[in-house]
């Protein structure tokens, strides 16, 4: 089904398209801003920032309900909550995390995040040189959402980081097939939901402790007052867990990528702390790490003019939004500078990231500690960065960085923080 | 006097509210903006241009400012 005003056959999981990206977001922003898709039973992509938020905004017209990508509708036992709902329950659930990882909430946990940050750099200071997803940027987050945000004990940590790693992120072996390298990100899902389907178990017989983890258990009415079942808990926990692993290791590569080739911007930073929360606006623009999100239309409608049917998929592609150039000037430059008055790169809507205050202060902890720590940072491979796209997310997949070898620093990490 | 209301059924807690108004909004205990369900507030003059800054970011809509004569 193609529309007439569309050109573009767009594939969001064409593998050259990572490396196309500026190139095909500015074709779609310019030419095909309502573009059809005819990969995985077809869906349109939304590019403009304006229509993004416009469809965000109408959920009773752009539904979430039938999943945040396509083909996902059938599924009823493995969710994403409050992702894969719609006010008003979705907004009774928006508001127990809001408590949690909003604004207030976050800003008491800087220290733990510190913590674990200073711990993770300490495992390559010395050397001189490291991967830095593999050894920072893919691991600070999950510290954070196990120990800082679920007080899961420290003892349990590497075991649960590790199979949310392999859920989530690691790359295929060079001598894995498709489907090995399939079942082995199946059982890493598998270890996690069994893991936190426990861990909620254990918590739920134990004193409650005021965290994240007591208002799930608590948890909220259905639509028709009764009380949310069992697995919608879990199917929560899950969707933190997922909103905020691959997404914020992304822009914390991006983050680390930008001051390792940009040494004059790095220096400025390094000289005015108070130019690092304005840049991290533009990080986080610059570095979107949703690719695009679904809703489905529950009506035959209308998106900039351009007819939409009734159950089809509509993928807003924030992550291209952000580089409107309506918006914003030069939108394929970084530019530190650049005010940003709402940052599309988190979403919109009810369904904008309830994590977004704890992806700002990761950000902030690790360009303040880079700069900190890793004197003379820089690549060691100049050529493009390495990354790839699933349907929904861009993911970072190698970032090797030199610098001159620094000294460990003595640190703890508390149980429960 | 220019006035500014926050809606207690829109707010969610995002947060957008608090770094586009610094000055102005503040989170509450629960991190919703603080004024959230007090009704129309008035609005120092100084403020007029936080206020609606805070106006755009918010993705709920949830904060309304209008200046009459």
């Amino acid at each position: 089904m193609q529309n007439p005003n569309s050109a573009i056959d767009i594939d969001l999981d064409d593998p050259t398209f990572p490396g196309r990206f500026d190139e095909v977001a500015q074709e779609l922003l310019a030419k095909c801003p309502v573009a059809d898709s005819t990969a995985l039973g077809g869906y349109k992509v939304i590019s403009r920032d304006e229509d993004i938020r416009a469809v965000a905004k109408e959920w009773q017209t752009f539904s979430n309900r039938f999943g945040y990508e396509p083909n996902r509708a059938g599924d009823d036992n493995a969710r994403l909550y409050p992702l894969e709902i719609d006010p008003p329950y979705q907004a009774r659930w928006r508001s127990v995390l809001g408590v949690h990882l909003g604004v207030r909430a976050v800003a008491t946990r800087e220290d733990s995040i510190r913590a674990h940050a200073t711990d993770l750099i300490n495992g390559f200071v010395e050397r001189g040189e490291c991967e830095f997803v593999d050894a920072y940027a893919a691991h600070l987050p999950g510290r954070m959402f196990f120990s800082t945000f679920l007080h899961v004990p420290l003892a349990d940590l590497e075991y649960v980081q590790i199979a949310t790693d392999d859920a989530v992120r690691v790359p295929k072996g060079e001598d894995e097939t498709d489907e090995q390298y399939a079942a082995r990100r199946q059982d890493g899902w598998n270890r996690v939901a069994e893991y936190l389907e426990n861990y909620l178990r254990k918590r739920e017989q134990e004193p409650p402790r005021g965290d994240v983890v007591d208002a799930i258990l608590q948890g909220v009415e259905l639509d028709d007052g009764t009380p949310a079942p069992w697995k919608h808990k879990l199917f929560v926990l899950l969707d933190v867990l997922a909103g905020g692993m691959t997404t914020t290791t992304f822009v914390l590569a991006g983050a680390a990528h930008f001051l390792a080739s940009h040494p004059e911007e790095r220096r400025r930073l390094a000289a005015d702390p108070s130019l690092v929360p304005n840049a991290i606006e533009e990080l986080l623009r610059y570095y979107a790490s949703i690719l695009a999100l679904g809703r489905t239309a529950m009506e035959d409608t209308e998106v900039a003019g351009h007819e939409v049917k009734k159950g089809e998929m509509l993928m807003l592609a924030y992550s291209v939004g952000c580089r409107d150039p309506r918006i914003y000037e030069n939108p394929d430059k970084i530019d530190i500078d650049r005010s940003i008055s709402s940052n599309l790169a988190f979403g919109w809507g009810s369904h904008r990231c309830p994590g977004n205050s704890i992806a700002r202060l990761q950000v902030r902890v690790t360009i303040e500690e880079l700069l900190r720590r890793l004197d003379d940072l820089e690549l060691v491979d100049p050529g493009p960065p390495q990354i790839s796209h699933s349907t929904v997310t861009r993911n970072w997949d190698t970032l090797p960085l030199r610098f001159t070898p620094g000294k460990i620093e003595s640190v703890e990490l508390s149980e429960g923080r | 006097m220019a006035k500014f209301f926050v809606d207690e059924a829109l707010c969610q807690g995002h947060g957008d509210c608090f770094r586009a108004a610094p000055k102005l909004f503040t989170p509450d205990e629960d991190g919703f903006n603080s004024d959230s369900g007090k009704g129309w507030v008035e609005l120092p003059p100084e403020r007029l241009a936080e206020a609606r800054a805070a106006e755009d970011v918010c993705p709920e809509t949830a904060i309304r400012v209008i200046e009459d004569d």
